[in-house]
């Protein structure tokens, strides 16, 4: 700097010592040239003398008329830069003044000497206000240290770019950006942006971005994928498409048209129509297959509006929503269908008892004739197979008790498949793979051995009487997917299949084998094996499952529970029930007399409590292996009580009475009883009590 | 000849019924519901009581509890047409030395009606 400032000296004074050295130069040599030539020439001494004088006077006017010309240029020059300098100071004042960003100016002890109309508009102070305060004291308190720093950097770096928090006259916080500069000495200005905006911008660009990340994520796990249509036919599709329909070969998210060619075929109508719906409005829940990776057809809704040529909507995967509904539909079909069949099958079997009873004594009696005779016999055969019908019915709807007993699968096909054998044709390789030491489980050999009969039977007609059927046992999981789709928990269960290398069954028939009446025989079958093998599959607690392709073979699977998992059932036999100890805890007195009555009735020992204590006071006695419980009764103190069973060591387990349960006996719960039970229904759940106690006693291997 | 209290509602399968008892060799009594079957007792004494679980009026069920409470000697014999049940089973439970499914055989209530009689 003191180099710079010598130089800046030296340029100012050089000139003028330039014009007076080379003033003094001629001078002299003016003296000296003109006082020789004079000499030379004029000899007269008065003469020399007068004409010495004129040559000093003239010298004297020239000089004065130069200096008179000089100082005039001068004067000139120095107006007319003061002008200059007045007009670039006004100018740079105007400039900052008008600048569209913020500007402050200050002297380098950091006192703001002018600040424009954008500062104040930008910190909400007056600009007058602001050149009374020094650069720091605009930032917030905790900023100030930092900003004295960056202004004492400006020193030697002349030029800094910064950002800075600064609250705003209001209070609200402001962010800065800052470009400052030293342009001159004690002069630095800084360039001042409120980014306030645009970092809130930045931020929200940035939310909007985790945003439609969610949004993807969104529509991926709800499998929705968004779309449209543009006017030229142009179709494209959201960016979950990949994730909802792994389509191969890379996603197509743009493509020209309607994808037809991913639709089942079946379903292009529905999809035409409802593109003339779209045209008079919003269509939506329009369901069809659609292709999925590995030439899956999965079920899908669409919504659908149409817009001034520009279609758009969603597309959703519903296929497991869709086969659940299915599950569920035919579970209600074939449940409603029992109920209707149970009260049918009352009145024809008191029909079928006189047609039956009749046409036996007749039978007997010897004084009929050979044609009376032979009618009287068709007349009883018809009646038998009637009676054969009805069970057939109540097999299907799961309405004949199941006898079950303790067995192993392993023995069941042992058996059947020597039986199996003689019903066969020679061509048929009838293979046996069982598993070495299948756990046994409980069901009821009749029921599993019709079913095994029925598959074995089926198999046969697939592999029209040239191929192999496999008879196979084991033990199987029950993943998540396959327990919710059926309404079974997940674990181990055991495993009877039946495979074949038939024809296979075609995909769309296959969902509907279960149901009553549906045959792909023709006329030779009766369309009821398989949706009896449904019906005992389900009264075991078992699970049905069907794979097959066409022109490879079928696999009927069943998987069974587990002895420990088993549902309860009744018993076989009479008298099964064993003398149950069972304390009853229910509101109104009439009604726990009437419990404990029809519990004497049906040889238990039932006793009322008459409150939550008296009830744990009973339990201490012990002898008490059922609660019947009223979650009434305990009013916001299910857990409590609870606790204080457990106390005990109490390890019996709860009916509860009403359709309410209360959540703290969830898992000792072992059914409900209505307050207006019947005799049956008390004897059905002492039955689920008396086979629960036999497993606690007996647990499965 | 061992006496029969026939408790049936069907008017056919009651006939019937009362036809297969007679050619077994059986005096039979019959009512239509637990009701007059009660007063109909009164016309006794009877060896057995052959009765059906859904009745209007008085059940079987109902039959058979106030049975085992007046009549504790005399065994009753319950049969039912809902195979989908477990009103036997609850019968059973109940006191009925023997159950039966309609439609039944001669032979089947031939043996069971012999086996309560011959145990009474």
């Amino acid at each position: 700097m003191t180099l710079a400032g010598q130089g800046w000296q030296r340029r100012t004074w050089w000139p003028a010592l330039r014009t007076s050295g080379l003033y003094a130069l001629v001078a002299c040599l003016w003296i000296y040239f003109s006082d020789t030539v004079l000499g030379a020439m004029v000899h007269d001494r008065a003469r020399l003398t007068w004409l010495s004088t004129v040559k000093g006077t003239l010298f004297v006017l020239v000089t004065a008329l130069l200096l008179f010309l000089d100082r005039h240029a001068g004067e000139k020059a120095s107006r007319r830069k003061r002008r200059e300098a007045e007009e670039g100071e006004a100018r740079f004042r105007s400039l900052i003044e008008n600048a569209p960003v913020g500007v402050v100016v200050a002297d380098d002890r950091g006192r703001i000497t002018q600040a424009n109309a954008a500062m104040a508009e930008v910190t909400g102070f007056p600009a007058a206000e602001l050149a009374q305060r020094e650069v720091w004291d605009l930032a917030a308190p905790e900023a100030r240290p930092g900003v004295v720093t960056d202004f004492r950097r400006l020193r030697t770096q002349d030029h800094l770019h910064t950002e800075l928090e600064v609250p705003h006259r209001d209070g609200r916080s402001l962010s800065l950006e800052i470009s400052a500069a030293r342009i001159g000495a004690d002069l630095n200005i800084a360039f001042v942006r409120d980014a306030t905006g645009r970092k809130a911008e930045e931020k929200s660009r940035e939310a909007a971005s985790a945003e439609r990340l969610a949004m993807l994520e969104a529509a991926s796990v709800a499998r929705v994928v968004p779309w449209s249509m543009d006017p030229e036919g142009w179709m494209n599709w959201g960016e979950s498409l990949g994730a909802v329909f792994q389509w191969p070969g890379g996603v197509v998210r743009r493509h020209q048209g309607w994808p037809w060619e991913r639709i089942h075929e079946d379903d292009h109508l529905r999809l035409r129509i409802a593109l003339a719906q779209a045209d008079q409005g919003f269509v939506s829940g329009f369901e069809c297959r659609m292709a999925q990776k590995g030439h899956r057809w999965i079920w899908t809704r669409w919504t659908l509006a149409e817009e001034g040529g520009r279609y758009h909507g969603a597309v959703q995967d519903i296929h497991e929503q869709h086969e659940i509904q299915a599950q569920l539909l035919q579970t209600q079909k074939l449940e409603s269908m029992g109920t209707l069949v149970g009260g049918i099958t009352h009145d024809f079997n008191n029909l079928l008892m006189a047609i039956l009873g009749f046409s036996e004594l007749l039978l007997q009696d010897a004084s009929l004739t050979k044609v009376q005779l032979r009618g009287v016999d068709t007349i009883y055969r018809a009646a038998n197979r009637g009676r054969t019908l009805i069970d057939q019915f109540l097999g299907f709807s799961r309405k004949l008790p199941v006898r079950r007993v303790q067995a192993n699968l392993n023995h069941l096909l042992e058996e059947a498949s020597r039986l199996l054998q003689h019903a066969l044709s020679k061509n048929v390789d009838l293979r046996l793979e069982l598993a070495p030491d299948l756990p046994d489980a409980h069901f009821d050999p009749g029921q599993l051995h019709q079913v095994v009969m029925n598959l074995t039977l089926n198999a046969r007609d697939a592999i029209q009487d040239h191929g192999t059927i496999i008879l196979r046992t084991g033990l199987a999981e029950v993943g998540p997917e396959l327990a919710v789709a059926h309404g079974r928990p997940e674990g181990a269960y055991l495993l009877l299949e039946v495979a074949d290398d038939g024809v296979g069954i075609p995909a769309e028939a296959l969902h509907r084998i279960f149901e009553p009446f549906f045959t792909t025989k023709g006329a030779k079958g009766t369309g009821l094996g398989l949706s009896m093998v449904h019906g005992i599959v389900m009264e075991h607690g078992g699970l049905l499952e069907c794979r097959s392709k066409v022109g490879e073979g079928t696999s009927m699977r069943i998987l069974l529970p587990l002895m420990a998992e088993a549902g309860p059932r009744h018993l076989a036999g009479p008298g099964a029930i064993p003398r149950l100890g069972i304390l009853v805890l229910a509101t109104g007195a009439a009604f726990q007399e009437r419990i404990t009555g029809a519990l004497g009735m049906l040889g238990q020992t039932g006793a009322p409590a008459a409150s939550p204590e008296d009830a744990l006071e009973h339990l201490d006695q012990g002898g008490w292996d059922l609660l019947i419980l009223e979650p009434e009764t305990l009013p916001a103190q299910g857990q409590a009580f609870r606790r204080a069973l457990e106390d005990k060591g109490w390890k019996g387990r709860v009916i509860s009475v009403g359709s309410r349960l209360d959540p703290a006996f969830q898992s000792l719960t072992l059914g409900h009883l209505s307050r207006t039970f019947s005799l049956f229904d008390l004897v059905a759940i002492l039955d689920r009590a008396s086979l629960d106690e036999t497993h606690a006693q007996n647990p499965a291997p | 000849m061992p006496r029969i209290l026939l408790l049936e509602d069907n008017p056919e399968a009651s006939e019937a019924i009362t036809a297969m008892l007679e050619a077994l060799g059986h005096a039979v009594a019959s009512a239509p519901d637990g009701a007059s079957g009660m007063v109909k007792l009164e016309e006794g004494p009877f060896d057995l009581v052959l009765t059906d679980i859904m009745m209007p009026v008085m059940d079987g069920i109902s039959v058979i509890i106030e049975l085992r409470r007046s009549h504790p000697e005399l065994p009753v014999l319950a049969m039912t047409a809902r195979r989908d049940s477990n009103y036997l089973r609850t019968a059973e439970l109940l006191g009925a030395a023997a159950t039966l499914f309609k439609p039944f055989s001669l032979r089947e209530l031939g043996e069971r009606v012999a086996g309560v009689i011959k145990r009474a």
